[in-house]
């Protein structure tokens, strides 16, 4: 048995505080009492559990959270943050706690649900009931047991079957300093119910540079025939703690698309697991990451291909530049029923400075033998040749430099297709990009 | 406009140039031509600035200024030009935005505004003529998945569109079809100017057929053996390279 992290903060202490007197319907207290349970025996991750070799999730672990339930009453002005498309459904949290006030919903088709959980969780408990702790694994993984043990709020969506949703829907998750170092813990569901479509986009931001912890799962069930884009635009402080888990389940003949971005935090974990549980079921997963400083970003990717004729691709690129550090860990499982697989990884990593570094691990157990599996992983660094080639061109050192980089990273960002995300992901390249010292 | 003084280069600690003399004046065409290994593309390398050649003595002025103290990229800055014998593919950045970005460099260089994307979209366009390319040339990554020739005429319209004083031709003509060869030499033709000079190195004789130079120059083993006009150019594609080599030694003896 690993050894246990020590722990600072009295999670018991907060876990009783929180469900003391809570509302919620009978299922939820026992399912939070249960992920507790779990939470207890488990403790935090250490370096000795395979998933979490790379990162060290000390500083979380030692770090006296304290919790705020109620919504922020400060002033936040949100039209200034210029994130997405103001067109967009948009459902706002801070600090964890859904905002109303900041939110702002156009009209959906009827039997659409899309708003707070901790509404969702006394309006709609019976759908609530039927998903959620149904695909992320509350009994084995400890950060999921964490989460779901303080349940309280995020974004509850639901989709009635045939129903498209016209524009994307916008969850923001903001950290406003409040004086306290707080976690927070959102909670999402979405569900799109067979030949549904939706696209949703996760944004985490900050309003100033404190010091906070997001703990975040997200489940999300596709039902046949649908179709789900999922956008996750991580722009924490430079000096919180991010880590999501998204845990997602794939219906016959629907197609799930996640694209994942990764600037901010100074520790960022995201841990993207689909199992394609029907024939036919396919996701695509692509994801940028681009840290500097002392910062450390950590992709942990599972497709369990479960059902024959399923197809999945992962494209991941890094870069890396300053002390940071990076993971990427990729795992493909094909299953024995999972005859006509088609599966392909890569992940790409783009070395600026001398001291970035980045671990990436391939893997892949093929126990059905009719399947097309093929993965593969680079290092690397900037083409001398290529930099000469703009140099003798008249362009200077760091804008040769910051071309190829912005080139490296343009295979994947040209296949973004919200156009907000990606302008704004370009602005925030070439920002960084003139920004490193010359 | 450049003159190049007992120049000795080295690379991998091996001597190339042993010892190159050369005067160009804005307004000629000086052709250097050569067997393989004499050193030809050391030379044109070594004035744009190829961090992997030593000079080893001599120097070279280029309007009277030390060209050996610039950088790179100010050379370019100062309007010289290498179109490489192998040009760099560089997948994911976009042909226009490449040039756009050299040409703001050069322009901010000289004290001129930079020109923006709309303006340049327009400016571009004209060039792609000089090289007869079309205009889907714009978005596709710079030489990537380009064919020989294609990568040889966008040579010559980023010369077209940067507007050198000294432009170097590094055996452009190699692995080009007639057709390629004249749209590149009619390219070269339009942009030569009387403030302008042109370098052509080369190991065929066939390029001179279409770009005219003053100036021809045998390097054999490092150093110029012989000099002359384009005669010089036809009399070594009748006898061969072995001739100059004979004359030398005779020379010599």
């Amino acid at each position: 048995m690993p050894a246990k992290t020590l722990e600072t903060t009295d999670y018991l202490k907060l876990f009783e505080a929180s469900i003391k007197g809570s509302k919620d319907p009978t299922w939820i207290s026992a399912l939070r009492k249960e992920a507790f349970a779990s939470f207890r025996e488990l403790g935090f991750p250490t370096r000795e559990h395979e998933d979490w070799r790379y990162t060290n999730l000390a500083p979380v672990a030692e770090a006296d959270w304290q919790l705020e339930s109620g919504l922020c009453q400060d002033q936040i002005q949100i039209q200034k943050l210029q994130l997405g498309d103001p067109e967009w459904h948009r459902l706002v949290f801070v600090n964890g706690n859904f905002s109303p006030t900041l939110s702002s919903v156009s009209k959906f088709p009827a039997g659409v649900k899309a708003g707070s959980l901790c509404e969702a969780l006394k309006s709609d408990s019976i759908i609530a009931e039927q998903y959620i702790g149904k695909f992320a694994d509350h009994k084995n993984e400890a950060l999921v047991a964490l989460n779901t043990a303080f349940i309280h709020d995020g974004a509850f969506i639901f989709i009635p079957k045939g129903i498209e949703i016209d524009k994307p829907i916008h969850l923001l998750f903001v950290s406003h300093d409040t004086g306290k170092e707080l976690i927070a813990q959102t909670r999402n569901l979405i569900v799109a119910g067979e030949l549904s479509k939706a696209v949703i986009v996760e944004s985490y931001i900050s309003l100033e540079d404190h010091r906070y912890f997001n703990n975040s799962v997200t489940e999300v069930a596709l039902g046949p025939g649908s179709n789900v884009d999922l956008y996750k635009d991580e722009k924490e402080s430079i000096n919180a703690f991010h880590i999501d888990t998204t845990r997602v389940s794939v219906d016959r003949n629907a197609s799930f698309n996640s694209t994942s971005i990764a600037l901010g935090a100074d520790l960022s974990r995201s841990g993207l697991h689909v199992a394609l549980d029907a024939p036919g079921a396919f996701c695509d997963l692509k994801g940028i990451y681009f840290v500097t400083g002392k910062q450390h970003v950590d992709n942990h990717l599972f497709v369990d291909h479960r059902k024959p004729n399923g197809t999945s691709k992962q494209l991941y690129k890094g870069i890396l530049d300053g002390r940071s550090s990076g993971v990427f860990s990729g795992k493909i499982f094909i299953r024995k029923d999972a005859q006509k697989t088609d599966a392909e990884q890569t992940n790409k990593n783009l070395l600026l400075s001398e001291f970035a570094k980045v671990d990436t691990k391939p893997q892949l157990e093929i126990f059905a033998d009719d399947v097309k599996a093929t993965h593969g992983a680079a290092i690397g660094q900037l083409n001398e040749e290529e930099v000469f080639y703009l140099k003798s061109r008249g362009i200077g050192d760091q804008n040769a430099r910051g071309l190829l980089t912005f080139g490296f990273a343009s295979e994947l960002v040209e296949k973004i297709k919200l156009n907000p995300i990606r302008w704004e992901l370009d602005r925030i390249f070439w920002t960084r990009l003139q920004e490193r010292p010359r | 406009m450049l003159e190049i003084k007992n120049l000795h280069v080295s690379v991998n600690n091996v001597q190339i140039l042993k010892g190159i003399n050369l005067k160009i004046k804005a307004g000629e065409i000086h052709a250097i031509m050569g067997p393989n290994g004499s050193g030809k593309s050391t030379l044109a390398k070594v004035l744009a600035g190829n961090p992997a050649f030593e000079v080893t003595q001599g120097e070279v002025l280029y309007e009277g200024k030390n060209l050996f103290d610039l950088p790179p990229e100010e050379r370019a800055r100062e309007g010289v030009f290498l179109a490489y014998q192998y040009p760099v593919e560089i997948p994911g950045v976009n042909n226009a935005y490449f040039l756009r970005a050299a040409l703001n460099e050069i322009r901010t260089h000289k004290g001129l505004e930079e020109m923006d994307a709309v303006d340049f979209l327009e400016f571009l366009k004209e060039k792609l003529k000089i090289v007869e390319m079309d205009p889907t040339f714009i978005n596709r990554p710079v030489n990537a998945g380009f064919s020989g020739g294609e990568k040889k005429r966008n040579e010559i319209l980023q010369m077209a569109v940067l507007e050198p004083k000294l432009s170097i031709l590094d055996e452009t003509d190699s692995g080009l079809d007639i057709d390629a060869l004249r749209i590149v030499a009619d390219g070269v033709n339009k942009l030569m100017k009387p403030d302008r000079a042109i370098l052509v190195v080369t190991h065929y004789q066939r390029l001179l057929n279409y770009i005219t130079p003053d100036h021809v120059h045998v390097l054999v083993d490092g150093r110029i053996a012989r000099s002359g006009g384009k005669d010089l150019a036809l009399q070594l594609e009748e006898k061969g390279y072995d001739w100059v080599k004979e004359e030398n030694s005779k020379v010599k003896m």
